[in-house]
């Protein structure tokens, strides 16, 4: 099972999980980023500089 | 005469920008629809964050602007104003029991800022808590409710005494609320935060929690307000009744306009707040004609079955690129598996306007004017987008 490049949790991956697809870390709350499927490979997911906010 | 492209030339030299820019020049609104300076067409799915619940430039709230322009457009706070007194009694009129008195102000922000205040003063104490991924403004007390430290990081230190614990956590919201507490202070659902909504449970046990401490309950209301979750307002599905209410957004058809509508708790002394524009004649001729066409043609209604439908219809689809699709009425997050903002992007170029909100949901904020066939347009916009 892969883990959080944070906190080094085990974390949940779906088997049809995508490249690209966004996760967040159960325990630390981190968002992570898939970033291989084969094995999957996890990666801190880059911070949205963009705000649309109300 | 300037073309399209000289305003935006002409913003970006002088606007003392704090918004990222798409390059679009909107210029005209009708119903769900809005043009660009190119005559293009947009579905308008986010109505200004969330603000003309009653359509664009609705020909009743443009009316009553009209008229009322002709007649008094300021009226300070310490005279009485016919316009001022028929929205105070229409807003008591539509709020639960009990809240009959309501502060005008001109913004959310300014609404949470006067709750807060009045929370202080009527309770002598000085800590609130809130949950995380709550949204409350962006003036300094509102932004000290508010969770995401991306809005507070460059402004710190905020006003103390704000804590918070996770949303829904009725035990983590129970251990928190002490006897120092004045306030807790709620969305019914989280708008900003990506479109959770609160459990029934959850509220009632806030209110219940709130009264063995003496603190108030404050529900934030200014996005779920007035029929965009298929009520009037979003705490009347959990039958939960607040101290104050904050609302604003489609209070007054898209003019500014914010409120904090109070109940017998609530108590400041004369003097002690105020707002040179709070309440001013014409945009309270606005909120009536905004209030008066949401009942008469029912857009509670009209939120809660198009809403329903749509989330349906997208679930049954079974989206490959969705993850969840979460909401109530017309106040829709459709959270992706991947980064939303390119699809935000797509679903632009597409002439569908969307807002996301965090980094996976893709919020739908339409008009509650919005028609069946608007409706049936949009669902195909998303099903084809994300399949």
């Amino acid at each position: 099972m892969p883990e959080c490049v944070i906190c080094a949790a085990e974390v949940t991956v779906d088997a049809s999980t995508i490249k690209g697809e966004l996760i967040e870390c159960k325990d630390c709350g981190t968002e992570l980023e898939v970033v291989g499927v084969d094995p999957v490979e996890l990666a801190e997911a880059p911070t949205e500089q963009e705000d649309w906010g109300q | 005469m300037n073309t399209a492209t000289d305003y935006q030339q002409i913003q970006q030299r002088y606007e003392f920008d704090v918004y990222p820019k798409r390059d679009i020049t909107f210029v005209r609104g009708e119903g769900c629809r809005v043009w660009d300076d190119t005559g293009k067409e947009y579905l308008d799915c986010a109505a200004g964050h969330g603000v003309v619940n009653v359509g664009h430039c609705n020909t009743a709230v443009v009316e009553a602007i009209q008229r009322q322009a002709e007649k008094l457009i300021t009226c300070p706070g310490t005279y009485y104003n016919d316009a001022k007194a028929q929205l105070l009694e229409k807003l008591a009129s539509i709020t639960p029991d009990g809240l009959n008195r309501s502060f005008l102000c001109n913004s959310g922000a300014e609404a949470i800022e006067a709750a807060i205040k009045f929370a202080r003063a009527t309770t002598g104490r000085t800590k609130f808590v809130c949950a995380n991924r709550s949204f409350h403004g962006r003036t300094m007390g509102a932004l000290s409710a508010t969770f995401s430290k991306a809005y507070k990081d460059s402004f710190e230190p905020l006003v103390p005494g704000f804590e918070f614990t996770p949303y829904n956590n009725i035990e983590a919201l129970g251990a928190a609320v002490t006897n120092e507490t004045a306030a807790v202070i709620l969305e019914p659902v989280l708008g900003e935060g990506g479109v959770y909504v609160g459990d029934h449970d959850y509220l009632q046990a806030a209110r219940n929690i709130c009264d063995k401490s003496g603190a108030l309950l404050i529900f934030d209301e200014i996005q779920t307000g007035f029929c965009r979750t298929g009520k009037m307002f979003a705490s009347m599905h959990a039958e939960v009744i607040p101290d104050m209410m904050c609302v604003a957004k489609a209070i007054a058809g898209g003019l500014p306009m914010g409120a904090v509508i109070c109940g017998q708790k609530v108590e400041v002394s004369i003097g002690s707040h105020g707002s040179t524009f709070g309440g001013n004649p014409i945009c309270c001729a606005a909120a009536n004609a905004a209030i008066e066409y949401m009942v008469a043609n029912k857009l509670d209604e009209n939120a809660a079955s198009l809403g329903s439908q749509l989330v349906t219809r997208l679930n049954d689809a079974n989206l490959s690129r969705v993850r969840e699709i979460r909401g109530v009425g017309l106040m829709i997050g459709i959270e992706l598996r991947t980064k939303a903002r390119p699809f935000v992007m797509q679903l632009l170029e597409e002439g569908v306007i969307t807002l996301p909100t965090g980094a996976t949901v893709i919020r739908l904020l339409p008009p509650l004017t919005i028609t069946q066939e608007e409706i049936t347009h949009l669902e195909e916009r998303l099903t084809s987008c994300f399949t």
